[in-house]
C-alpha cells in the first residue's frame, strides 16, 4: 500500500485531512483511484485546481472540478505516481516532485515528469496545481488528454 | 549557502543574464533539469555554455518565488519565471512574444552548492497552439514528417511546397546552434530545374547573367537570373554534378518552366526537367563530422562553391558545401525522394553527439551576412543592376543573356536605386510586407529585410533605396510599431566566413 492510498483512504473514512501533504496525498491517490468525486470532495466550492491537461486547465468548484478530472479518467485505464524523494511541506503548503505513468484506454502509455503543489489558508485547502510539460502529448487538441 | 539562499542566488543570475554565476552556483558534476530541455545539462563546462544559450534568448527577466520548503537534504519551490523571448518580432497584435511560466523545482545541495537543480512547467503557452493546417494545393515535402516530429510552427509555401519556418524554441537557440553546433533544415521546397544535353551549359548561360560557360564538374556558382528587362526572376545556386547536367536550386518561381518555354522556342540541345530531388542542408560548424559520419566517403576536401556524386546514408545523392547560412554548411540533393524520411532519420542519428538542431532558415544570420533570396513575384520588382550581388552581373562578356540589352541600357542610363543595409532605431516587429521608405517626405525605397541581429545586439534591415542614398545618411522608415529612425549602412553587416 503506497502512502498517498493511505491518505486517499484516511481521508474517504473521515473527510478530514491533517496536513498540506496529506491533502496532496489524497489528491494523488483520489487520482490513481479516477475517483474524480473524492478528489470535487476533498477540494470543495472554494478551491482553484489547476490541471495543464485538463479543459479548461482551472478548475474551480466542486461541479466543476468533477466534471473536469471525470473527462480526463473517462480516457483513463489506470494510471500511477511515483514521489522522487519526499513530499515537502510545511504549515501552509505541500510540494511533491515525481513521474507519472498514465496508461490510456486507447493502449497508449505515457511516463512524464510531474509536480504537484496543495496550498492551505486559513487551514483550509484552496489550491492545487499540478505542473505537467503538456506540450510533447497535446501539439494537436485542445481538448482533455492524460 | 543553504538551498534557500542557493535558489535566491539562483533567480537573481538569471534576472542578471549572469550565466558564469550561475554554473558557478552548481558544482563541478552539477546537473540541471528542466522540462524544454532534451536532456539533463550535466557539469559546470556544460552548464556554462547551455545557460548562456537560454539566458540570452530572452530579455526582461523577472522571477518571484512563491513558496520555498526546506527539506533534509534540498529544498523545494513554486514559483513564476516571465521574460521576453528575442528576437521574434513580437505577436500580431504588437505584443512582445513571452516565455512566461510558473513551475515547481527542487534543489539538492552538496557542500553549500547545487548538486542537482529539477524544474518542471508546462511550455506549451510559449509557442503556438498546433500546427497550421495543411493544403493538398501545396505539396508536402518529403520530409514533412520530420518537421512535423521536430515541433514545426510555422510553415510558409515556396515553390508549391510547405516550407517549415520556426520550430518551438527562441529564435536565439537556433542562431546559437547555427554558430556553435549543427542544424537540419528540410528545404525540399528548393527545386531544382535539371538542364541536360550537349547544351546544357550554354543554355544556362544565356539564362543567367553571370558568366556560367566555364563552369565544370563538381563546380557550384551563385547567380541570378533575369527577364528580358533585366528584372530579377530568382537568385539560384547552380550546380554541375555531371558532365552536360546542371541543376539550378532556385528560389520561389518556376524556372522549369520558365527555361523549358525558352528551350523549347529556340534550338538548345538541351532536356529541361524538375528532378525528384529534394535537398537537405545540414549548417554549422560541426556539420563537417555529421557530413563524414553518414557520407561514403570522406567529405573533408570539399571546398567552398563545390559539390560530389556520393552516397548518403546509403542514398545516391550530391554532396555540396553550400547553403543559406552564409557560414559554413553542407547541402545534400539525394536522387530521389523515396528514401527522404530514412535519410531525415540518419542525418539525425549522426548528429546527436553534436547536438543538432532542426531549424528553419536562420534569417536572422543571413541578414546579418547579407544573404537574401529574391523571387520575381514577391520581392524582386528590381533589376539585376539593384541587387544586392549586383557586382556579379558581367555585362562584358560576349555572350547574349536574357536581360543583357536591358541591362546595358540601364547601365547606360544610370542605374535609379541600390541595394543598402540600414541600422534600425528599436526593436523591429516582424516584417509581414515591405516597409516604406521616407526621405524628405517622400517614398524613397522599401525595406525588405528587417530582423534582430544577435551579433549585433540591434535591430538591422536591408532596402532598396533611391541611388542618392549614401553611406550614413538617416532615412525613415513606416513599419507597423510606427515611423522610426535608420542609419545607411554597408552590407554585409557581420564579416563572411567560410
Amino acid at each position: 500500500m503506497t502512502i498517498q492510498i493511505d491518505a486517499y483512504n484516511a481521508y474517504k473514512q473521515s473527510k478530514v485531512y491533517s496536513s498540506p501533504g496529506a491533502a496532496l496525498l489524497t489528491y494523488i491517490g483520489a487520482f490513481e483511484s479516477l475517483d474524480e468525486k473524492c478528489i470535487a470532495t476533498l477540494t470543495g466550492d472554494g478551491v482553484l485546481v489547476e490541471v495543464p491537461l485538463l479543459k479548461p486547465n482551472r478548475l474551480f468548484g466542486y461541479s466543476e472540478i468533477e466534471r473536469g478530472h471525470k473527462a480526463a479518467f473517462d480516457s483513463i485505464e489506470n494510471t500511477s505516481f511515483c514521489i522522487d524523494d519526499e513530499v515537502a511541506e510545511n504549515d501552509d503548503a505541500a510540494i511533491f516532485l515525481g513521474r507519472v505513468k498514465v496508461t490510456r484506454i486507447n493502449g497508449n502509455v505515457d511516463l512524464h515528469d510531474v509536480g504537484i503543489v496543495a496550498q492551505l489558508t486559513d487551514d483550509k485547502l484552496s489550491r492545487i496545481s499540478v505542473y505537467f510539460n503538456s506540450r510533447n502529448i497535446r501539439r494537436w487538441s485542445d481538448e482533455s488528454i492524460l | 549557502m543553504n538551498p534557500i539562499e542557493a535558489f535566491e542566488e539562483y533567480c537573481t543570475a538569471w534576472a542578471n543574464h549572469d550565466h558564469i554565476a550561475l554554473a558557478e552556483l552548481f558544482t563541478e558534476d552539477g546537473v540541471f533539469e528542466a522540462s524544454t530541455l532534451d536532456a539533463p545539462i550535466v557539469g559546470q563546462e556544460n552548464l556554462r555554455k547551455q545557460l548562456r544559450i537560454i539566458s540570452n534568448s530572452h530579455s526582461d527577466i523577472k522571477t518571484e518565488t512563491r513558496i520555498a520548503i526546506e527539506t533534509k537534504t534540498g529544498a523545494y519551490f513554486e514559483g513564476t519565471y516571465m521574460a521576453k523571448i528575442i528576437g521574434t518580432g513580437g505577436r500580431v497584435d504588437g505584443a512582445p512574444t513571452r516565455a512566461d511560466f510558473r513551475y515547481v523545482a527542487s534543489i539538492e545541495m552538496k557542500d553549500g552548492k547545487i548538486q542537482r537543480l529539477h524544474e518542471i512547467y508546462d511550455s506549451r503557452p510559449f509557442y503556438a497552439d498546433e500546427r497550421p493546417r495543411m493544403f493538398p494545393m501545396n505539396r508536402l515535402s518529403p520530409y514533412w514528417q520530420g518537421t512535423v516530429d521536430a515541433n514545426c510552427t510555422e510553415y510558409s509555401v515556396y515553390n508549391n511546397m510547405y516550407f517549415p519556418m520556426v520550430y518551438s524554441r527562441a529564435p536565439y537557440e537556433d542562431y546559437a546552434a547555427l554558430l556553435e553546433g549543427v542544424t537540419l533544415w528540410d528545404v525540399g521546397l528548393e527545386r531544382q530545374t535539371q538542364l541536360k544535353g550537349k547544351d546544357a551549359l550554354g543554355f544556362l548561360d544565356y539564362l543567367s547573367c553571370r558568366d556560367m560557360s566555364n563552369m565544370k564538374v563538381g563546380d557550384c556558382r551563385y547567380t541570378l537570373l533575369c527577364d528580358e528587362e533585366g528584372i530579377v526572376l530568382c537568385d539560384p545556386v547552380v550546380l554541375m554534378p555531371e558532365e552536360d547536367t546542371v541543376w539550378l536550386s532556385h528560389g520561389n518561381i518556376d524556372v522549369t518552366l520558365w527555361a523549358r518555354g525558352i528551350a523549347m522556342s529556340s534550338n538548345w540541345d538541351v532536356q529541361v526537367s524538375e528532378p525528384d530531388v529534394a535537398p537537405l542542408q545540414v549548417q554549422g560548424p560541426k556539420s563537417i563530422h555529421v557530413m563524414n559520419e553518414i557520407c561514403a566517403e570522406p567529405i573533408d576536401e570539399l571546398k567552398n562553391y563545390k559539390c560530389k556524386i556520393t552516397e548518403v546514408a546509403g542514398q545516391k545523392a550530391v554532396v555540396s558545401r553550400t547553403g543559406w547560412s552564409g557560414g559554413f554548411g553542407y547541402e545534400i540533393y539525394p536522387y530521389s525522394s523515396e528514401g527522404a524520411m530514412a535519410l531525415w532519420n540518419d542525418v539525425l542519428d549522426a548528429g546527436k553527439p553534436y547536438g543538432i538542431k532542426v531549424t528553419g532558415p536562420i534569417v536572422h544570420r543571413a541578414v546579418e551576412r547579407g544573404v537574401t533570396d529574391t523571387g520575381y513575384y514577391t520581392n524582386s520588382g528590381m533589376n539585376a543592376l539593384e541587387e544586392v550581388t549586383a557586382s556579379l552581373v558581367e555585362l562584358d562578356v560576349t555572350s547574349d543573356f536574357i536581360g543583357k540589352s536591358a541591362l546595358k541600357q540601364i547601365q547606360k542610363d544610370g542605374v535609379r536605386r541600390h541595394s543598402v543595409g540600414l541600422f534600425i532605431e528599436g526593436e523591429v516587429p516582424r516584417l509581414e510586407w515591405n516597409w516604406k521608405v521616407t526621405g524628405q517626405n517622400k517614398a524613397i525605397g522599401e525595406v525588405r529585410w528587417a530582423v534582430h541581429s544577435f551579433e549585433l545586439n540591434r535591430s538591422i534591415g536591408i532596402a532598396i533605396v533611391d541611388v542618392a542614398i549614401k553611406l550614413g545618411d538617416i532615412v525613415a522608415i513606416e513599419h507597423d510599431r510606427g515611423v522610426v529612425k535608420a542609419e545607411v549602412t554597408t552590407i554585409p553587416f557581420v564579416g563572411r566566413g567560410t
